[in-house]
């Protein structure tokens, strides 16, 4: 009887010390795959460059177009009026709206990954984003984590949920951000029990 | 004594079961994000084919610079013609997307791979390259620094300028750049150099700098000049609440 229950206690011990080593390999196979950046893809890297310079070629042919504008003095005062609009509508000085989507964190996360949300919505062709009603533009200042953890932002602490809303066109921007692999799997696998939703806005409006 | 024994035989075999069935549920629940292989002879024909996009980018980076210039030269002629236009409201939209240039004082970083490393091959260590995410905290923490305009390896940096990797390469406004990455921030030295410094903020990079895996080094400066942004703006899903 001792026996026996001894060979069960050993064959036991084996099974259980195998998992918890198949269990740490595991966990440590998964660390090295959750990078901040994606992983390595030839084809997504040849899209990038062809739409960026077809972007390139596209801003080339609007330059060129306002150049030869401004040749004649009555539609040179339209291009300007039009230029400054353009700017302005960038500079985050005017309050704007356009379709685009809106997404929803409910967790905590910490601002390294705030900053790699934000670039992954203009990476995939955003035109303005904000995040808590907080717009990013270039006069806005950097992530800060303060000591207690908390993410500050232009002179404001942001608090779950992180609601960042981006415009541009709707389907592209999620089908980008939803992906496998994507922006949101790193972020549910790096943070446990994290929820990501997004939604499609006709209209949004944004500060 | 006997029943006790075997009572806590029973006890310790439950507890070593719910133990298992614990580590096999978590094995099973652990999803392992997808991720791509880099075949070593896709290596070559990559090669070829960034090398046609990269030579017509920087052809397209260099022309909207040139345009930029010139429309500029145009629109201060019909402002001494007409007062209809305003040439000073028009530069000020353009300084505040980054379309002027930045000229003042401030700092330089410079990282850099390993020198063992190399961004080419089928057998890469990521410890040993410099990640997007690196350059992204950089930026971030310069920006917190209130830096006034940024560049990375003469780039202009804007907002909505994205930092990212697909593999190895580094795009930055979706271009393509090479190590070593050059950051230059015109802005007040002495309190970015405060921020640089604090390797709190910087964990990742002064860790494997400081194992020797990438170089990483910042200086004050006492002029640097950034340039204008050189890439496309859209802003067609855009409109002014009126």
């Amino acid at each position: 009887m001792i026996n026996k229950r001894k060979i069960y206690i050993l064959v036991i011990s084996i099974i259980l010390g195998s998992f918890i080593i198949i269990e740490s390999r595991s966990f440590d196979a998964v660390n090295d795959i959750i990078l901040r950046d994606s992983k390595s893809d030839v084809f997504k890297e040849i899209k990038v460059l062809k739409e960026e310079n077809q972007n390139l070629r596209d801003e080339t042919e609007e330059l060129e177009n306002s150049l030869s504008s401004l040749s004649n003095q009555d539609s040179a005062v339209k291009a300007i009026q039009d230029e400054i609009e353009k700017y302005n509508k960038l500079s985050g000085d005017y309050i704007v709206y356009g379709p685009g989507i809106s997404i929803s964190i409910n967790g905590k996360i910490t601002s390294p990954w705030m900053v790699d949300l934000i670039n992954e919505l203009f990476h995939a062709g955003s035109q303005a984003v904000n995040i808590n009603g907080i717009r990013i533009t270039n006069e806005s200042s950097g992530f800060d984590t303060l000591p207690k953890g908390q993410i500050y932002l232009n002179g404001t602490i942001l608090s779950p949920p992180y609601v960042f809303n981006a415009i541009g066109e709707a389907i592209t921007l999620q089908n980008a951000l939803s992906a496998s692999g994507g922006i949101f799997d790193r972020i549910r696998a790096s943070f446990g029990g994290i929820s990501i939703s997004i939604d499609q806005k006709d209209v949004l409006e944004m500060k | 004594m006997f029943e006790d024994k075997n009572k806590k035989f029973a006890v310790s075999f439950a507890l070593t079961g719910l133990v298992l069935g614990l580590l096999l549920t978590w094995q099973f629940k652990t999803e392992v994000p997808k991720g791509d292989t880099f075949p070593v002879d896709e290596i070559d024909a990559r090669k070829d084919l960034l090398k046609s996009f990269l030579d017509e980018q920087s052809y397209l980076q260099s022309r909207i610079v040139f345009l930029r210039n010139e429309i500029e030269k145009a629109q201060s002629l019909i402002e001494s013609r007409t007062k209809d236009v305003n040439i000073e409201t028009l530069d000020k939209a353009k300084r505040k997307i980054g379309l002027s240039v930045v000229e003042g004082e401030g700092i330089e970083i410079v990282i850099d791979d390993s020198p063992t490393a190399s961004r080419e091959g089928a057998n890469i260590s990521d410890a040993l390259l410099v990640q997007a995410s690196d350059i992204r905290d950089l930026v971030n923490m310069l920006n917190a620094a209130k830096a006034d305009a940024i560049s990375i390896n003469n780039q202009r940096i804007i907002a909505q300028s994205p930092i990212s990797s697909i593999g190895t390469s580094i795009l930055i406004n979706n271009s393509y750049i090479s190590p070593p990455f050059t950051i230059n921030a015109v802005g007040d030295s002495g309190s970015i150099m405060q921020r640089i410094l604090n390797e709190a903020l910087l964990p990742s990079i002064y860790k494997r700098s400081k194992k020797g895996e990438i170089r990483f080094k910042a200086d004050p400066k006492a002029f640097l000049s950034i340039p204008i942004y050189n890439g496309d703006f859209k802003a067609n899903n855009l409109n002014i609440v009126k």
